[in-house]
């Protein structure tokens, strides 16, 4: 198993190099140039301006050199500045990474909070109302849009209940652990709810699979009580592919919780990510590419670890 | 200079305190009558501070004469703005974040003046850090006296010393520096002297009557200690001699600024405080105003019902549309555009009533009870109340009919013009910037179009990508639909636009448009010059070169919570409310 995980963790390397060279690339494809933007109307035609724009950011470099330059300093964990405000981008990510895996943790509680119980009940309570009551609401909580949710609520609680009114300015849980959570409770609910959807349909699935299987109807048989075998029993081994599922949503939702940030003003990665490709800031969007990537890459490696933890047949060589 | 607002306000101050009171009437009374409740300090103890003629009822509101009446000292001031400031230092960026949040904290040479009876769109250059401006008789010299005594933030690495003429070199020295990227619009400039340390003589190389309009711009010359080279990062922290003090930036959180005890305007800020919060969701925005969490909020037009009925005292001001937004072409020789009787019949196509309602909903305001204003843009945008000739007036002439809403006279011209079957064109904007008003015109635009027998092809453009980069600097071929960014002073869209200047959108060169361009920022004498600006509009409006569009006409909203004063009585265009505003406002 060490062998395993150290093998990976050789292989992420060659991974998260051709990342940084795709990233690079792509973020210099894209139509437009920050020093245009950033020249904006009155320097549009303004070449001298420009020009000492460039060269400020070191953007007249030949490509190759500026590649190798970026990633000799991202070895060094050193992201560069933002071209739009000057500030180191680490400090940034720093400040913004935990807010958002905050945000994407409580999301995924949530989402199990919801998902599990309503798919074991819809797996053990199969063809019945239950389980169609269960079924409809992950199809409707996959159908209906999250940012829709969170406008609707934010708008009718202006007007019907203004204590429904999340808090103004977000707070670090280390500075007011119940400020903080006041303020990410339903932003995450909302987050949770669109995930769980997936989630449940997978745990009734992995349910009916295992509800079916011989040991299953031995413990029947034996004469344990419902609840004993489902969670004794067949809980533990039908979890198994959700643990996969849950395990890749995170680096989603650490990529995918923009719209909420930007609705429950949450200084997260999503906000900051979403002003940097409008402003083509190149260092700060291929820091965030990168990190994503690699949060991707240890969330796979954790995940596959974790499944030979939960199923012991499973062993790596 | 005329004697404005403030230089009576100003008399009175230095006035003794026996003359002040019997100027208001009220007689002899001691320091206690002064109504002025919450002072929080030592300072505030003292009698130096008079802001209010006093009056005998305690809850007495401010009243034209005197908006500090009863005046509150202390309080937090909570507003929200749209994003993050890309940059605090005021010449690392040209967004008008990075601009208001700039003027909280550093002074100008000269600020917009207000006041009550000071419409927005009236504003007027007055000294903020200058005492003085003495124009030569053409207007090419310039000697700017500075106000003495006035101090920097009492901060480390400044610790509160005086403001010379070595900062404000400094800080012109940044606003012409080779990476400025506006430094274009001071080109006009020829040389900045510096006699001794409170008097700054500029040298113009063309005539600008509107100089101290320049001076007053917060798009331009922000007055910064020259320890801002080298001693602290003026991208992350602000240090200047602006009315606040820069205290924390929690990025996409909010802004805390402190009161300056130190402002050259004795007294003043009124708050303690002002917190802004970074919310860039509008329906958020308006939640939190609604549930009491911000005391200002800037509504769209549909949302003042809303707010009507959940607070029925709220303040709701509004102001003629600043942002002009126009049809504009492509300058190649062989275009259909290129003969004046397709662009007047294109604008004569246009029902202006109908954008109008399409962008506002109008009728649904009036039916209300709100009172809305629906002038048409000219050349010059229907906010610039000063210099705007309402196209449909008796004054504009010749020009006005085509403003007019009139399909069939629009199809005489273009046959007349040998396009009787019509042709093709491209029409293209962006609809990612500029928001649903813009979006719902330049659509619904399409259609007039069509209705004209033009068979267009729409492309809608990505703004970073493309509009900004190509189209709005003109390089493009059809039709376009954008918007100009408001200028501070209302010559420029004449000058900017008809001259040899990147905001030249449709590269046109008409001598005569360039003459009156040129001539209006000559001319000292107000009426003479606003005559000029009026002949320019009736001119423009028989060539059309840009046709004016409603999007950007309708009214602009503030609501303020019930209990803030001196909102709607201090206003001001552009992003200067942080030293021209905000400082006079306070809590009931």
């Amino acid at each position: 198993m060490q062998r395993y995980a150290f093998r990976r963790l050789i292989l992420m390397v060659p991974t998260l190099l051709g990342v940084t060279f795709v990233v690079f690339v792509m973020v210099r494809a894209m139509p437009g140039d920050v020093i245009d933007l950033l020249a904006g109307d009155f320097g549009a035609a303004d070449a001298e301006a420009k020009e000492a724009l460039r060269k400020e950011f070191s953007l007249d470099d030949n490509v190759v050199l500026q590649y190798v330059r970026w990633l000799g300093n991202i070895l060094r964990f050193d992201f560069g500045s933002s071209i739009i405000s000057d500030r180191p981008v680490l400090d940034e990510l720093q400040n913004r990474l935990p807010v958002t895996m905050e945000l994407g943790l409580l999301a995924i509680f949530f989402s199990l909070l919801i998902a599990l119980p309503v798919g074991i009940i819809s797996a053990v309570r199969q063809d019945t109302p239950a389980d169609y009551i269960g079924r409809s609401l992950a199809i409707g909580l996959l159908a209906v849009p999250g940012f829709w949710v969170a406008l609707v609520a934010i708008s009718m609680a202006s007007v019907y209940f203004t204590w429904g009114v999340p808090p103004k300015n977000y707070v670090k849980f280390t500075d007011d652990p119940i400020g903080n959570l006041k303020m990410m409770w339903f932003p995450a609910l909302i987050l949770g709810a669109g995930l769980s959807g997936s989630v449940m349909r997978f745990t009734r699935s992995a349910m009916l699979e295992v509800l079916r299987q011989d040991y299953i109807r031995t413990a029947w048989a034996k004469g344990l009580r419902e609840r004993a075998i489902i969670v004794r029993h067949a809980m533990r081994n039908a979890l198994i592919p959700v643990v996969t599922i849950v395990g890749l949503q995170l680096p989603v939702v650490v990529g995918g919780t923009v719209i909420i940030e930007t609705i429950y003003s949450i200084p997260g990665i999503g906000r900051y990510y979403i002003s940097a490709v409008n402003q083509h800031d190149y260092p700060v969007i291929q820091a965030i590419n990168v990190l994503v990537a690699l949060v991707v890459v240890f969330a796979n490696l954790g995940v596959d670890l974790l499944y030979s933890v939960l199923d012991p047949r499973i062993r790596y060589s | 200079m005329a004697d404005s607002y403030w230089g009576r306000y100003w008399k009175r101050k230095q006035a003794s305190r026996r003359r002040f009171l019997q100027a208001g009437g009220i007689g002899a009374v001691g320091a206690a009558g002064l109504a002025l409740v919450g002072c929080g300090d030592d300072d505030d103890d003292d009698d130096t501070i008079q802001l209010a003629t006093p009056t005998p009822s305690g809850d007495a509101t401010a009243t034209p004469s005197d908006p500090f009446a009863n005046a509150k000292r202390g309080g937090i001031y909570r507003l929200a703005a749209t994003g993050d400031a890309p940059s605090l230092d005021p010449y690392g960026n040209l967004s008008f974040l990075t601009k208001a949040f700039a003027a909280y904290h550093y002074s100008r040479l000269f600020k917009y003046e207000t006041g009550p009876g000071i419409h927005p769109a009236e504003v007027r250059p007055t000294p903020d850090i200058a005492e003085s401006a003495e124009p030569s008789p053409d207007a090419m010299q310039w000697v700017i006296k500075l106000r003495p005594g006035v101090r920097f933030h009492n901060v480390s690495p400044v610790d509160g010393r005086e403001v010379t003429t070595e900062d404000v070199k400094f800080s012109w020295g940044r606003l012409t520096a080779e990476t400025t990227q506006n430094r274009s619009q001071v080109e006009f400039v020829d040389s900045v002297e510096f006699p001794d340390s409170s008097t700054i003589v500029f040298k113009l190389k063309t005539p600008n009557a509107a100089f101290l309009d320049v001076l007053a711009d917060t798009n331009l010359l922000f007055i910064m200690p020259t320890e801002s080279d080298g001693k602290f990062n003026p991208a992350q922290v602000a240090i200047g001699s602006g009315p606040w003090i820069f205290r924390s930036y929690e990025q996409s959180v909010r802004i805390l600024r402190d009161r300056n005890p130190d402002w050259y305007m004795e007294g003043f800020p009124l708050f303690d405080q002002v917190e802004t919060s970074i919310i860039p969701e509008y329906a958020t925005r308006i939640a939190q105003f609604l549930a009491g969490n911000l005391d200002t909020v800037d509504p769209a037009g549909e949302d003042l019902i809303t707010i009507k009925r959940q607070i029925p005292d709220a303040q709701l001001e509004s102001r003629p549309g600043p942002t002009l937004s126009f049809i504009y072409f492509d300058s190649l020789p062989d275009s259909p555009w290129r003969d004046p009787r397709v662009r007047q019949a294109i604008s004569m196509a246009l029902n202006r009533d109908d954008l109008t309602e399409v962008a506002y909903n109008v009728s649904k305001l009036e039916e209300a009870g709100l009172d809305i204003a629906t002038p048409y843009h000219n050349i010059i945008p229907a906010g610039e109340t000063r210099w705007w000739l309402d196209p449909l007036s008796s004054e504009m002439g010749e020009g006005s009919k085509y403003f007019q809403y009139d399909p069939a006279e629009a199809r005489k011209l273009l046959e007349a013009a040998g396009y009787g079957d019509g042709f093709e064109a491209l029409y293209q904007y962006t609809n990612n910037r500029y928001g649903k008003a813009f979006n719902d015109v330049a659509e619904l635009q399409i259609q007039y179009l069509q209705e004209l027998g033009i068979r267009t092809t729409t492309e809608v453009q990505d703004y970073s990508s493309k509009y900004i980069t190509q189209t709005f600097a003109g390089n493009f071929t059809g039709i376009a639909f954008g918007f100009q960014t408001p200028f501070p002073e209302a010559g420029a869209y004449l000058v900017r636009m008809f001259g040899d200047d990147p905001l030249n959108h449709g590269k046109i060169n008409d001598p005569k448009m360039k003459e009156l361009a040129y001539a209006q920022y000559a001319e000292l004498d107000e009426e003479r010059r606003k005559e000029l600006f009026w002949e320019a509009q009736r001119y423009h409006a028989t060539q059309m070169y840009y046709i004016p569009s409603q999007a950007g006409a309708g009214s602009t909203w503030e609501a303020h919570q019930p209990n803030l004063r001196n909102a709607v009585e201090f206003r001001v265009k552009g992003y200067g409310a942080g030293t021209e505003t905000i400082p006079f406002r306070w809590k009931a």
